[in-house]
């Protein structure tokens, strides 16, 4: 028998737990050349702001091992160019979008969360967690203060699910994530990338331009299953988890550190189908080990 | 554009620089001049290495490529052997486009030269070929006959002068222009520097100019925005960063921001 792989996550139906991480996938229809994007749980959408970004200078990416650097900064149209011209294709094709958001007030991430969410968008993310940036992003995630007082405002101003997406460049990720929660946060999702960075031997100079950037990749991932594993001791809302998801078994693992969804991102950047590949994989894999759903994988102790 | 697994059906190697020959006919088919691949390159390099495509031949279902060893990736594949396949992304990028008449300046540098040839094949007896090299040691000479081969009139500079005119790209330009050439459009692909010289030129002489970028790149179909250039929308408006690997990397040299 087929396992089903469907889940309801903040009372929306999904096909399934695998969902695009924001940044890997464009507005995601730039993957539907390669595969039916429609097809995944959720496509967590470029990160976006109020006013048009131009993002931070090249070079932007640098490879590691088992991994890679990224300091993009945050490029994107805007919203509303967002909301006019990349929204309508997604809905037409029945995706399920989730919005990123960032602002560098608690103001800014107010007033883009109300756009989107008169817009039609399914889900937001707020992005309190972005390395690449001098003003908010990171600043916001790394203060549970601040982040209990963004999350109840954003949520004061909306009615769809909101996703407050967690840093790891923090010393206690629990409390972050509890703050969220008591700010009235429906889900969370984690982790971000880690702030790192790389430096030329022979020319003595970091590789990127910023210096610094986001560290990703399967080098990241026991980070990450533990921080899921952590959070999801600490809170009741479902996590989505995420960082180096490169294949199925990864994914279980996250499933098994209680995570109820995930995202593929820096896996994008390598098989632009990657997401779609580990979906039909973890079909088979339940098929194989007589799992019928998602429920089965229960957070281990 | 896809994934394609190629099969390597000739490899030859001139100093740094290797010469492989891919087979896969769907992906010969669809190449066009000025788009690059997208290669995993295994062994433990994580990211793909882009790759201009230098030749593609449809009918054989071959598409070649040139590239100087720079770094872990492209040492990898550069002791790649006949027989063993890889893992292509491709055809990638936004090209050259050939007016429809006229003779075509083709201008490279380096190892910037290789993405030139599949242009020169094209256009035959249209095409003239400035090359510049610092030194005639670095010099290619399959891709000199190659270029002749396709009709094209070589014409090379050498820094030093050990070869050809002594002087860069520029010089050979401006004599062809004194001689009397006349061209509908200039092709280059090349450091930087000597591009934006090209384009200076170009200008000069009022000839459309197109220039192909370089940036360190991410997923190479425009998802990432790692490997933005600055570029204009029209000639005099403000800059925006635009993806090399989607948008280009082929672009009018008067909307490029060289500085």
């Amino acid at each position: 028998m087929k396992p089903d792989l469907s889940l309801d996550f903040c009372g929306i139906k999904l096909k399934n737990p695998i969902m695009t991480a924001s940044g890997t996938c464009g507005h995601g229809l730039e993957l539907s050349e390669f595969f039916p994007v429609e097809e995944l749980g959720a496509i967590s959408v470029k990160g976006m702001t109020l006013a048009p970004r131009e993002g931070n200078a090249t070079p932007r990416i640098a490879e590691t091992s088992a991994g890679m650097l990224n300091s993009v900064g945050l490029q994107n149209p805007g919203a509303d160019h967002f909301i006019e011209h990349e929204l309508p294709g997604l809905k037409e094709k029945g995706v399920t979008v989730i919005a990123n958001i960032s602002g560098d007030t608690i103001d800014d991430y107010a007033k883009l969360a109300a756009k989107l969410d008169a817009a039609g968008v399914d889900m937001i993310e707020l992005n309190i967690s972005c390395p690449n940036v001098s003003h908010g992003g990171l600043a916001f995630g790394t203060d549970a203060d601040v982040v209990y007082e963004l999350t109840k405002t954003v949520k004061s101003v909306t009615k769809v699910p909101i996703i407050v997406k967690l840093s790891p460049n923090v010393t206690d990720v629990v409390s972050i994530a509890k703050a969220a929660e008591k700010g009235g946060a429906d889900a969370l999702s984690l982790i971000n990338t880690l702030l790192g960075m790389k430096i030329d031997i022979k020319t003595r100079k970091p590789v990127l331009a910023r210096k610094v950037g986001g560290f990703s990749g399967p080098a990241i991932k026991p980070v990450a299953v533990r921080m899921v594993w952590q959070v999801t001791g600490a809170v009741n809302i479902p996590v989505i988890g995420m960082g180096g998801i490169m294949t199925a078994e990864d994914v279980v693992e996250f499933l098994l550190a209680g995570a109820k969804a995930v995202m593929v991102g820096t896996a994008t950047l390598i098989e632009p189908d990657a997401a779609y590949t580990i979906l039909h994989d973890l079909e088979k894999y339940m098929e194989e080990n007589g799992i019928a759903d998602l429920s089965e994988f229960k957070r281990v102790d | 554009m896809g994934k394609f697994i190629c099969k390597i059906v000739s490899v030859s190697h001139y100093g740094d620089l290797t010469d492989m020959v891919l087979e896969n006919k769907e992906m010969a088919s669809e190449s066009k001049k000025g788009q690059f691949l997208h290669i995993a390159c295994g062994g433990d390099t994580f990211l793909r290495r882009p790759i201009s495509i230098c030749d593609a031949d449809a009918e054989n279902g071959t598409t070649r490529i040139i590239f100087q060893t720079r770094g872990h990736g492209t040492e990898i594949l550069a002791a790649k052997k006949t027989g063993e396949e890889l893992d292509v992304l491709g055809p990638l990028g936004h090209g050259f486009e050939s007016p429809a008449e006229g003779k075509v300046l083709l201008v490279g540098g380096g190892i910037g030269t290789f993405p030139l040839l599949m242009a020169a094949k094209e256009l035959g007896s249209r095409a003239v070929v400035a090359i510049g090299y610092r030194t005639k040691d670095l010099m290619y000479p399959q891709l000199i006959s190659d270029f002749e081969a396709a009709g094209a009139k070589v014409c090379i500079a050498t820094d030093d002068g050990s070869y050809g005119t002594k002087g860069n790209v520029v010089t050979v330009f401006d004599n062809l222009i004194a001689e009397g050439e006349n061209f509908s459009a200039v092709m280059t692909c090349g450091p930087m520097v000597m591009m934006k010289f090209v384009a200076k030129a170009s200008e000069k002489y009022n000839i459309p100019c197109q220039v192909s970028l370089e940036e360190r790149m991410g997923c190479g179909i425009g998802t990432c925005l790692c490997c933005v250039a600055d570029i204009k929308e029209h000639e005099h408006s403000d800059p925006h960063h635009l993806c090399v690997c989607k948008d280009g990397p082929v672009f009018d040299a008067k909307k490029v921001v060289f500085e």
